[in-house]
């Protein structure tokens, strides 16, 4: 099975679950009206279901997967969410910077100048434009 | 039908200095952004939305429409110089554009593709003037049934044309309709897929949705992929002879009925929902090229294969609006941020806009012919900047970008959990990016899935629950049977032939 049917697999199994479990409990439910707030919702997950099973037993398509880009979208994506996480704790001005360094670092920037650049011009003139100038909150 | 006081009131407002300045701002930016490989139109308008929410509509929008068509014309520069589109659409643009640079003549071909790009554009705008009203009055005739049908057709289409297969189609448009599901629900007020999270009462933010699965999910996976590689520095001679830099009215005349061919083209694929630029700049290179006495001079730096593509991609911009101001209906990824843009503004677009939002439509007319001319002078005077924009660091640029989507995000959603909702879609675009599912089909969907539940809602209630009652309303009827074929069309008998595993 390849990296395709598994992902379908799993969209598959995931629309079983989101119709047996997830909308039945996250859904309430009411007696009146045309249309009650699981019909739409639940019309949607019998239509994933079934595209996903048709998607299942019928696709010829291949798809790539290179395990490197992956881990590295992974990686980013968890710098992102520390650093909004700390964002929220110590302040935008001190956090925004360190977020566009390690970003640059990440993807081999090695050019001093433009570190400094990058991890200052950005992030201090949007705080100074935000914060200061218009008076409005960052995180 | 407008009034021409409504009309003439709104082109009044399209000319005040305030809304050519944001407009100016807009391609200003467009060019800048899409000569740059990597951050298209489509990202920066995502970026750039939540910064539109503190003005009024017709700045905001005429701001919006400015990156759009500005992109459009900075895409080509960097397919022309380095053989490397900065947008999706050029990519036509390169099959004659960087011969022509490589035979010594860089300004020549940006500047054929700069005016072939205006003209395609304004031909569509033309047609979309002339047009949309009527349209809109045909459109407003149609009642909550057929509007339901109308919006299952499109679905339809655009599942079946945008993306890899069809199903994949309709799984992306499913899970679009799923995520628009969750707050309250629009009939009876109780909550959905809330999970605990008050935050979700009203929905998935907008903007975090838009941003996340589309400007997000695009930085990650171009960070992902970058390895501190270094463009090369493009220089462009300046002691050149005059027809070595110019294109002579001679020569932009010698291409009217290819430039006329691929704005028609352009403009026709535009006002069908998910056919997109590409396409249409691929078909009219085709057909200009089969039409040709020479066909061999193609792919060799001719000026007729430049004219072809960019009046084609670029007509595309304007009929977009087409299906988008008259029915509501998004066609690609700029339509569906543009619609966000409305609805933030507290507009719904349809076909009530001409008549309870003539004023702002023609405004934004009025800003789209503007942008247009806006266009034509940057171009003109910001070719060689933009050409050595193509150098500029990606690091820079991509980390600047997603501080941008951060603030932008929390400033819209006020709270860090927006913030997390956009990260949570930059995984999801990022997945379905992978898995070949189509980004651009959830957007659309996710954006008209409160509408599309409301009207479901509504034709039942009209048809009293039994759908045999389809029968007393032919249109509809036929539209949902349209939408049926359409995806067994696409689906089944267009699949092409591949490889079995």
């Amino acid at each position: 099975m390849n990296a395709e049917r598994l992902m379908t697999a799993l969209l598959l199994v995931c629309g079983l679950i989101f119709l047996v479990v997830v909308i039945p409990a996250q859904v309430e439910e009411v007696d009146y009206g045309r249309i009650g707030p699981g019909t739409l919702p639940r019309a949607i997950a019998i239509i994933v279901v079934l595209a996903a099973g048709i998607q299942l037993l019928c696709s010829r398509e291949r798809v790539l997967i290179v395990p490197l880009v992956v881990l590295r979208s992974f990686v980013f994506v968890s710098l992102i969410v520390v650093s909004v996480y700390l964002m929220s704790l110590v302040g935008f001005e001190y956090i925004a910077p360190l977020l566009a360094l390690g970003v640059m670092l990440l993807i081999g920037e090695r050019r001093w100048y433009w570190l400094v650049s990058g991890c200052l011009i950005i992030p201090i003139s949007s705080w100074l434009i935000v914060e200061q100038a218009l008076n409005r909150v960052l995180p | 039908m407008p009034e021409l006081s409504v009309i003439l009131a709104g082109l009044s407002d399209a000319f005040t200095l305030t809304n050519i300045l944001f407009v100016l701002c807009g391609i200003i930016v467009g060019q800048f952004v899409g000569a740059m490989p990597g951050i298209g139109p489509v990202m920066t308008m995502a970026i750039a939305i939540p910064f539109t929410f503190v003005l009024n509509p017709l700045p905001a929008i005429g701001f919006l429409v400015g990156v759009n068509k500005g992109g459009l014309i900075g895409g080509a520069i960097p397919a022309i110089l380095i053989n490397t589109p900065g947008t999706p659409d050029a990519a036509a643009t390169a099959l004659d554009g960087h011969p022509l640079s490589k035979k010594g003549k860089p300004l020549k071909a940006m500047k054929m593709a700069l005016f072939s790009s205006v003209t395609g554009d304004t031909f569509s705008d033309i047609v979309l003037i002339c047009i949309a009203a009527p349209l809109a009055v045909i459109a407003l005739k149609m009642g909550p049934v057929e509007i339901f049908a109308l919006m299952v057709f499109a679905f339809a289409v655009i599942s079946g044309l945008i993306g890899s297969s069809v199903m994949k189609g309709i799984i992306a448009a499913a899970f679009g309709l799923l995520c628009a599901s969750v707050g309250l629900d629009p009939e009876h007020s109780t909550p959905r897929f809330i999970f605990g999270f008050f935050d979700l009462y009203d929905g998935f933010p907008i903007s975090s949705v838009a941003i996340g699965s589309l400007a997000v999910s695009e930085i990650i996976a171009r960070l992902a992929m970058m390895r501190g590689e270094v463009r090369p520095a493009v220089t462009i001679p300046r002691d050149q002879p005059v027809e070595d830099r110019n294109v002579s009215w001679r020569e932009y005349w010698a291409c009217r009925f290819t430039l006329l061919r691929g704005a028609s083209i352009g403009t026709f694929i535009g006002a069908i929902p998910g056919m997109g630029s590409t396409a249409a700049a691929f078909m009219s290179y085709a057909s200009t090229k089969q039409a040709s006495k020479d066909p061999e001079a193609f792919g060799k730096g001719d000026l007729r294969g430049i004219a072809a593509t960019e009046s084609a991609n670029s007509s595309v911009a304007g009929a977009d609006f087409i299906p988008l101001l008259t029915l509501g209906l998004p066609g690609s990824a700029s339509a569906a941020l543009l619609i966000s843009a409305f609805l933030v503004q507290g507009i719904q677009p349809g076909p009530l806009l001409f008549a309870e939002q003539g004023q702002l439509i023609y405004g934004l007319f009025g800003a789209m012919v503007i942008a247009n001319i806006c266009n034509l002078f940057c171009g003109l005077f910001g070719l060689r900047l933009w050409a050595k924009l193509i150098s500029a660091p990606e690091s820079i640029v991509f980390s600047s970008a997603l501080i941008l989507c951060v603030i932008g995000v929390y400033l819209s959603t006020g709270g860090v959990f927006g913030v997390y909702v956009m990260l949570l879609f930059a995984c999801i675009g990022l997945g379905m990016n992978a898995m070949g599912y189509p980004v651009v089909v959830f957007i659309i969907t996710f954006f008209l899935g409160p509408r599309f539940e409301l009207s479901l809602g509504q034709s039942l209630t009209i048809l009293k629950g039994d759908w045999t009652n389809l029968i007393n309303h032919p249109i509809a009827l036929i539209l949902l049977i349209l939408s049926v074929g359409v995806v067994y069309w696409l689906g089944i008998v267009n699949r092409s032939p591949e490889p079995d595993l």
